[in-house]
């Protein structure tokens, strides 16, 4: 094959996985979640639309076909039913087989995608009869196409089309266009009869409730279409990346980036040597370039980033299949914080997650009778909740499970050769034993379980991250794997401030307040400074100066601002010299390459690509307490 | 301590640097590149032989004063040094650390560093010390630096 075909058909396999594993995304969730209405349905029809378009050229008609088959579905049930999904899912799961080429007997092929056709035939035959009205109550958009056509009657109640177009101007900018062609000759014109219909683009983050609500008092003398042109911006950055960039392409990248910036500096050193008409123009040019290249240096530092959820995303189709598999109903409530986190810890998660699920459905969850006759729900319930606190990500992956059987550790570790007579296993113990490599208290191996390397992986991979795992189990009760992960970077908004010509960054999660500094509010109380807050309060003032090892100085107690942070389980002041802008910026931890220092959480990149120390509050007024200076 | 007379006489070469008139040598295999020294930040609290650190290909690196961490030169004393050699850890690329220095002079081969006369050297931090004519130069045992970043005494 070309090479340049063998590249654009590696390409369409990739974006096609990417567009299926959206799709069952939309599918696993649409009969869930009521959040998730007609738009969309609207994204997945545009998605399989486009699918089939690039598989058609690149003549993988099986998948052509299928897309076509799920459109004719989504387009005619609104409301899709268990086994639609399922034959949907079906349908997804053949398309992956597809694109793997793991069916290499085209007759085979042909058969399955037979079958799949028909499977999804019959169930869109049953439910032919039980269409339901399109739900657009929940649509959203940003640009909005309204098709406004007033009955000739329109006017007979002395409704005015022009008061509704310019109300819709509350919303947004619009753009109107007025169709005459209903007009009649100038003899049969009647003053009182409405000849025009109006086609108006409204630019708008609005719901469509909102839109329609104006036509209320006219909708029994008009038609009226409102469609969605363009989602709004927070749906639209949510949508994937099609381009992918490898970890050395981005490092590349950056050292291009690094490089620039170095030569712009030296270039402005040559300036100079130039005359003053030359010297005010070569530095003009100087100047916008070093903007172009901090720009880019910024986008380069936040392609780095990929939202935590990312890692997720599989579980819940995965969750799904092993549920019917194993015939063991679960619900999975996920509650991820809405962080972006360094790619490589996205990636290496996704491996470790899988198992863990894979392990809750094998030894974790018990079988529906089981759960009956001890009293538990027969729906297993599995919770996995995922948030950062300081530099670690956590991760809590919990079932209500059989917990782990020390019984049955005990005699396969024996079979193994472990010297365990007489000795009752603690939580340590049985966390030593069952992440040992080929361990397995499976009696057979089977699809999910049994062979005794899930565990092991789980922690060799969160050991090759830097992070460790914990688990505690109660008999009967379930159990709960808690993941550490060291986190070296992160989005965090942070408000600037300066301290003596250097630039500091403070978490905004922990500014309270500032305020201009005035004498009035500083008060000397048992050989220490405080300040009054608003409800008079008395809060330590702390010297951020002496934290910064920056000489003393003889301040005015009227310069200079204050800024109130709270921490855990305090509140305390801070004088700064100025307050600068508030900003979401990149947070790089000290770690791996310095080790940890005290009050500061670690290093915030600015936007100009110099760096700035990012204090810690809570551990900055620890240790300043500890070392007497509060 | 290793002697100089034992250093591996492979194709490896040595670069010498120069800091505040101080000759240390630097396996250039460990040597990831040499930047204009600029935007450092200090990091509050720490020791002295500590510059701060630089953000150099996205990562935050330590700058090592390595004639104030072998206490050639006094905490107090204001160094000069321009330029910056980025370091990487011998058995790990992904870790790194950075050195100020003044200048970088020649490259040498371990064979011609083996045949010049040890002298005594006693910092962790050193391999050996060889004199070359009346200057001195200091061998650099690149994994201890690193140690000493993750481990050493503020």
């Amino acid at each position: 094959m070309h090479p340049l075909l063998s590249s654009a058909t590696a390409a369409f396999h990739e974006e096609a996985l990417e567009t299926l594993n959206q799709i069952e995304d939309w599918l696993l969730t649409s009969l869930d979640s009521s959040s998730k209405g007609d738009a969309h349905r609207q994204d997945t029809l545009r998605l399989l639309h486009s699918l089939k378009g690039t598989a058609a050229s690149f003549e993988n008609e099986a998948i052509a076909k299928v897309c076509h088959a799920i459109e004719n579905i989504l387009t005619e049930n609104r409301q899709l039913s268990s086994h639609d999904r399922d034959g949907l899912l079906v349908a997804i799961d053949f398309c992956r087989k597809c694109l793997s080429g793991s069916e290499s007997d085209p007759a085979l092929q042909d058969e399955k995608l037979a079958n799949c056709l028909a499977g999804m035939n019959r169930r869109d035959k049953q439910n032919k009869n039980n269409r339901k009205p399109p739900i657009v109550s929940e649509m959203n958009g940003s640009v909005w196409q309204i098709d406004f056509v007033p009955y000739p009657q329109f006017f007979e109640n002395g409704h005015d089309p022009l008061r509704i177009i310019k109300s819709l101007r509350q919303f947004g900018p619009v753009k109107v266009s007025v169709f005459t062609d209903k007009l009649p000759d100038f003899a049969d014109f009647d003053l009182y009869k409405c000849y025009l219909r109006w086609q108006i683009t409204l630019t708008a983050e609005v719901s469509y409730q909102k839109i329609i609500s104006l036509f209320d008092w006219v909708k029994h003398v008009c038609d009226v279409t409102v469609e969605v042109l363009a989602l709004p911006q927070s749906k639209r950055v949510n949508e994937p990346n099609r381009y992918k960039m490898s970890e050395a392409n981005l490092q590349a990248l950056l050292t291009v980036s690094h490089t620039l910036q170095s030569q712009l500096k030296q270039t402005y050193a040559l300036t100079n040597q130039l005359n003053q008409t030359d010297k005010i123009r070569l530095t003009r040019r100087n100047q916008a370039m070093k903007h172009q290249q901090q720009l880019l240096q910024q986008q380069l530092l936040h392609i780095s980033m990929r939202p935590l959820a990312d890692a997720f995303a599989r579980l819940p189709r995965m969750a799904f299949d092993l549920a019917n598999k194993t015939d063991k109903p679960i619900q999975l409530n996920m509650d991820i914080a809405p962080i972006e986190v360094d790619s490589m810890i996205v990636n290496s998660l996704m491996d470790p997650l899988t198992h863990l699920l894979r392990n809750t459905f094998a030894h974790g969850i018990e079988p529906t009778e089981l759960r009956q006759q001890s009293g538990k729900p027969v729906q297993g319930q599995i919770h996995i909740i995922a948030e950062q606190v300081d530099e670690q990500l956590i991760i809590r992956f919990s079932d209500d499970g059989a917990g782990l059987s020390e019984e049955k550790i005990l005699a396969k570790a024996k079979q193994l050769g472990g010297n365990l007579q007489g000795i009752t296993l603690d939580q340590q113990r049985l966390s030593d034993w069952v992440f040992r490599p080929g361990f397995s208290t499976a009696v057979t191996a089977d699809a999910i379980s049994g062979r005794g390397i899930g565990l092991d992986v789980v922690k060799q991979h969160i050991t090759d991250m830097g992070g460790r795992i914990e688990l505690i189990s109660s008999n009967g009760r379930g159990c709960c794997f808690t993941l550490y992960i060291p986190v070296h970077q992160a989005l965090m908004d942070v408000q600037l401030i300066h301290v003596d010509q250097q630039t500091l960054a403070l978490p905004l999660i922990n500014v309270l307040d500032s305020y201009a500094a005035e004498s009035s509010r500083l008060v000397w109380h048992r050989g220490k400074k405080w300040f009054i807050t608003d409800d008079n309060r008395q809060v330590p003032l702390i010297d951020i100066r002496q934290f910064l090892q920056l000489p003393v100085r003889e301040t005015d107690e009227q310069s200079g601002f204050i800024v109130l942070l709270n921490t855990e389980n305090s509140v305390f002041a801070m004088k700064v010299d100025s307050l600068a802008e508030q900003a979401q910026l990149l947070i790089k931890s000290l770690l791996p390459h310095y080790r940890h220092v005290n009050g500061v959480k670690g290093v915030a990149i600015l936007n100009e690509g110099n760096i700035a120390l990012l204090i810690d509050p809570g551990k900055l007024l620890m240790s300043l307490t500890i070392s007497g200076e509060q | 301590m290793k002697s100089a007379a034992n250093l591996p006489l492979e194709n490896d070469l040595y670069q010498l640097i120069v800091i505040n008139d101080q000759q240390y040598a630097l396996p250039v295999h460990c040597i990831t590149t040499v930047l204009a020294l600029e935007n450092i930040l200090r990091l509050p609290g720490t020791a002295s032989w500590l510059s701060g650190v630089v953000h150099v290909r996205n990562a935050i690196v330590p700058v090592i004063n390595i004639n104030k961490l072998i206490e050639v030169d006094d905490p107090a004393y204001q160094s000069n040094c321009q330029l910056l050699v980025l370091l990487h850890h011998p058995l790990d690329s992904q870790r790194l650390l950075g050195i100020s220095v003044t200048d970088l002079t020649i490259l040498m081969y371990p064979s011609e560093l083996a045949e010049m006369a040890s002298s005594s050297s006693t910092h962790q931090c050193l391999i050996d010390s060889v004199n070359d004519d009346s200057q001195q130069i200091h061998l650099l045992d690149i994994a201890n630096l690193f140690e000493q970043l993750l481990q050493g005494q503020n």
